[in-house]
């Protein structure tokens, strides 16, 4: 590094060093990496201070802890890549989790509740998407409406209090398998296949285009209403999925289950370059703003900091995360 | 104005929408529209529960409906101005918590009252600069303060939420309560609603400061081709739309006696709710603080009948979704709809 850096004010403009140091540049602005550093920068701090920081079981508690916030950012991920965004996720999720485990109480086979449970998400999801391109509401608000409704539909469904379900069927997220808890299998699913869908499929592409500038995928003669609509009922059923890995991590039926959660969600999701104004984010950065989260707050808690203070954390990286990447575009105007 | 499209083609059929952005277009037209809705309301929850129209409820309605007035104003002025703030709720608990832990360590109430205020304007001023000079959208930079307000307040009061065994302590001489007394029978809570909204909607309607809201709103690089100091004004609006938080968490702790840091979760959509029933766009630069008392009062009417008649929590959440929703159907045919 400190070589292009010196050998800048010798030579004349345009000349291969500043090459280097553009590339070096670029390289550093590509989504996820300075967060990745970060990331590495964090995790020494922590290895310094906390004996059993850089421990096997570490990482795996680590792991197992961001599967579910996973799940549901990769999610909103997709939502904001194709231009949307939805704020129900958390109640989505809390709903399809209730709804499994309700089923689940009053008798039914343990797949058909955890299947109903799943499709409640894009069901949810069709609604938003149905609200947005139909009634031409505003997504943020549309999905914030939402966010009451479905709050007050998991409380009618399962009460307001909370179930304890002692299945190990239920309870599959806990198992280990080859001594790694299933969620994080789950997690390395949900990665693998959006990866996929964004960057190797049409549908991936199309999204983007949408995202990118709506007024020009029309233009190309995309159907713009039926991929929000798709777009809205993917997001849908990533956070049905993410409710019922809550709800067989907490192993109950918990209507405050997920309440909140979009908060968490937000920050890793922009700390990994995603936009509000649609068309970028990729879902290698939304992975490691997660793990760079849990990993903040797993340290906090650690060195015996008060959980909220995670709360404070995170406000201050979302900042900076969204500062610092609209720095170069010109930001909010 | 709009005529109706005389070419053909899919605009050419005067649906629903043409007929209701007609109705909706001009302000008389919402607030008869808004004043029906209200009355009908009242009819309903008075048929519903004998309470509901005796004085002691409406005062007791009033008392709830002051605080959601106050943040309303705030509200207005930063989607007004094209800020969605979405930390309000935040930064009333920050208020409240601050208030309340300032007495508990044997201030008077008047200290108390400028430390719950300055701390909302605080939040509210780092809102404003983050959105103006870091160029971070408001919704983000304000779902932001959402989560660090929240963080400060509960390592203020030690993350436990808990302070009735602290208050029990607290002489009622120092004035911490005054928010229960009553001035020539009309609760306090209501008379400063009062004031603040009498107070913003002069501000907005007859001063420089107010009209430039609008013109933020409407289009910020036409302002700035004008030499309206948008960035300043971007913080100032911000910073009021906190200080009235910080204010409402105040008043809020007064009444209940002392508040900790878990409460208020959630009123910024309530108030957002209120200003867009009440006609502000959702997109900023349309908008006024009467339509607000409007949405205000049909909100806090819908809250107390729905609470009177004994209808549970999640029914109201899901009535408040649902109110919502229409208002921002309802403001997605007067402005054209998401695109």
């Amino acid at each position: 590094m400190s070589e292009p850096l010196g050998a800048v004010p010798g030579r004349a403009a345009g000349q291969e060093p500043s090459g280097v140091l553009l590339r070096a540049r670029e390289l550093l602005l590509r989504p996820g990496v300075l967060l990745l550093l970060a990331w590495l920068a964090v995790c020494a701090g922590f290895t310094s201070l906390l004996p059993y920081f850089l421990t096997t079981q570490n990482a795996l508690t680590i792991l197992n802890f961001s599967a579910v916030t996973f799940v549901v950012s990769a999610g909103f991920t997709v939502a904001l890549i194709g231009g949307g965004i939805d704020l129900s996720i958390g109640s989505a999720m809390m709903v399809s989790g209730v709804t499994a485990g309700t089923l689940f109480l009053s008798g039914v086979p343990l797949w058909i509740g955890l299947a109903v449970g799943l499709l409640t998400g894009p069901l949810i999801g069709f609604i938003n998407g149905l609200l947005v391109t139909r009634l031409r509401v505003n997504p943020l608000i549309a999905t914030l409406s939402m966010l009451f409704v479905l709050r007050g539909m998991g409380f009618f469904f399962a009460g307001s209090q909370l179930r304890q379900i002692r299945d190990p069927g239920f309870r599959f997220a806990r198992q280990l398998v080859f001594g790694v808890p299933t969620s994080v299998y789950i997690l390395a699913i949900v990665f693998v296949l959006t990866f996929i869908l964004l960057r190797y499929t049409q549908l991936g592409r199309h999204l983007k285009a949408l995202g990118g500038n709506p007024a020009a995928a029309a233009q190309s003669a995309l159907n713009v209403d039926r991929y929000r609509l798709l777009l809205y009922t993917i997001c849908g059923t990533y956070a049905g999925t993410a409710g019922i890995l809550l709800a067989s991590v907490l192993g109950a039926s918990d209507p405050n289950a997920g309440t909140g959660r979009e908060f968490a969600v937000a920050t890793a999701v922009f700390l990994g370059g995603a936009s509000l104004s649609g068309g970028r984010g990729s879902i290698v950065g939304t992975l490691i703003g997660v793990v760079f989260m849990t990993t903040v707050a797993n340290g906090l808690t650690q060195l015996g900091a008060l959980p909220e203070t995670v709360l404070i954390v995170s406000g201050l990286l979302l900042i900076a995360a969204v500062a610092i990447d609209q720095r170069p575009k010109g930001g909010y105007r | 104005m709009s005529t109706v499209p005389q070419t053909p083609g899919p605009m050419a059929r005067p649906g629903i929408r043409a007929i209701l952005r007609r109705a909706l277009e001009s302000e008389v037209g919402l607030r008869v529209g808004l004043l029906v809705f209200l009355f009908a309301e009242i009819v309903v929850f008075s048929l519903w529960s004998k309470e509901f129209l005796s004085a002691g409820n409406l005062l007791n309605a009033g008392r709830a409906t002051g605080m959601l007035a106050i943040i309303s104003v705030g509200a207005t002025f930063g989607l007004i101005s094209g800020a969605l703030d979405i930390s309000i709720g935040s930064v009333i608990a920050l208020g409240a918590t601050v208030g309340t832990q300032v007495i508990i360590l044997g201030q008077p109430a008047v200290v108390a009252v400028a430390a719950a205020i300055l701390v909302g304007a605080a939040a509210g001023f780092v809102n404003g600069v983050n959105v103006a000079k870091l160029r971070v959208n408001p919704i983000i930079a304000t779902l932001a303060m959402l989560g660090i307000a929240r963080g400060v307040a509960y390592i203020i009061d030690g993350g436990t939420g808990v302070v009735e065994d602290k208050m029990a302590n607290v002489p009622v001489s120092a004035g911490f309560n005054i928010m229960q007394d009553d001035l020539a029978g009309i609760p306090l809570p209501i008379l400063v609603a009062a004031v603040v909204m009498i107070l913003g909607h002069v501000v907005l309607s007859k001063t420089r400061f107010g009209r430039y809201a609008y013109a933020v709103g409407n289009s910020p690089s036409s302002s700035r081709a004008v030499a309206i100091p948008v960035d300043r004004l971007r913080i100032a609006y911000l910073t009021l739309s906190g200080f009235l938080a910080g204010l409402a968490g105040w008043v809020f702790a007064s009444m209940a006696g002392g508040l900790g840091s878990a409460v208020a979760q959630g009123y910024e959509l309530t108030a957002i709710t209120a200003v867009i029933v009440g006609g502000t766009a959702l997109a900023g630069g349309r908008g006024n603080l009467l339509g607000t008392l409007l949405g205000v009062l049909i909100l806090g009417v819908m809250v107390n009948g729905m609470t009177l008649a004994g209808i549970p929590l999640f029914y109201q959440l899901m009535g408040q979704g649902f109110v919502l929703l229409v208002a921002v159907a309802l403001d997605a045919v007067r402005s054209g709809g998401y695109r």
